[in-house]
């Protein structure tokens, strides 16, 4: 049973960190396109 | 120097500092008003009044920390999904199965303790362990979440 849990623990861990990392690539493409707009604005 | 702007009440951080700063405020008022019941019982129990030692023996059995932090995994997931920013379906995908996972590692420890006798449950080796690994999964995932809202949420003109 402890090995399972530790097992769930690990996919739990990995997924959260994939998550962490799509989102952060997708953020920052909205960010610097943010940033272009408002440079072209000025 | 002075970070925040008493004038306007605002965070004078740059744009995911302020957000990440935000999310640890928002995550210490959380944990603070859901552990409120075990506080003030601490509290009975540091000043001596009642049998506040069984009180807080009953809390730690039933697993109030893992509980605690499966609703604000709950909270946190749905208030991600119905806000109206748009995560990709990626995110949705990784986030949502995250979460699913440490809900079901709560669940099965639930029925541990629900089949198992008392006596045994105490001489489990990894229960603290676990409870400490939800208490930080439970941390970052909310952490994480709420910067990339409030992020988003701070947009400038």
């Amino acid at each position: 049973m402890t090995t399972i849990l530790y097992i769930l623990t690990a996919i739990a861990f990995i997924s959260l960190f994939i998550g962490f990392a799509i989102t952060i690539s997708d953020f920052k493409k909205r960010y610097d396109s943010e940033r272009k707009h408002l440079s072209k604005g000025i | 120097m002075s970070f925040i702007n008493l004038k306007t009440f605002t965070l004078d951080f740059n744009r995911p500092l302020k957000a990440f700063f935000k999310s640890v405020l928002w995550l210490f008022f959380v944990f603070l008003c859901g552990s409120l019941p075990v506080l003030v019982i601490s509290l009975l129990h540091y000043l001596g009044i009642g049998e506040a030692d069984k009180k807080l023996e009953t809390f730690n059995h039933d697993l109030f920390w893992p509980f605690l932090c499966c609703a604000i995994i709950g909270e946190i997931s749905f208030e991600a999904f119905l806000c109206r920013i748009k995560f990709s379906k990626y995110s949705y995908l990784f986030f949502g199965m995250s979460a699913g996972v440490v809900i079901l590692i709560v669940c099965l420890f639930y029925l541990i303790f629900f089949f198992k006798r008392p006596d045994e449950i105490a001489n489990l080796p990894a229960t603290w362990i676990f409870q400490v690994i939800i208490i930080s999964y439970t941390s970052l995932y909310s952490l994480g979440v709420k910067s990339f809202m409030f992020f988003d949420e701070d947009k400038r003109p």
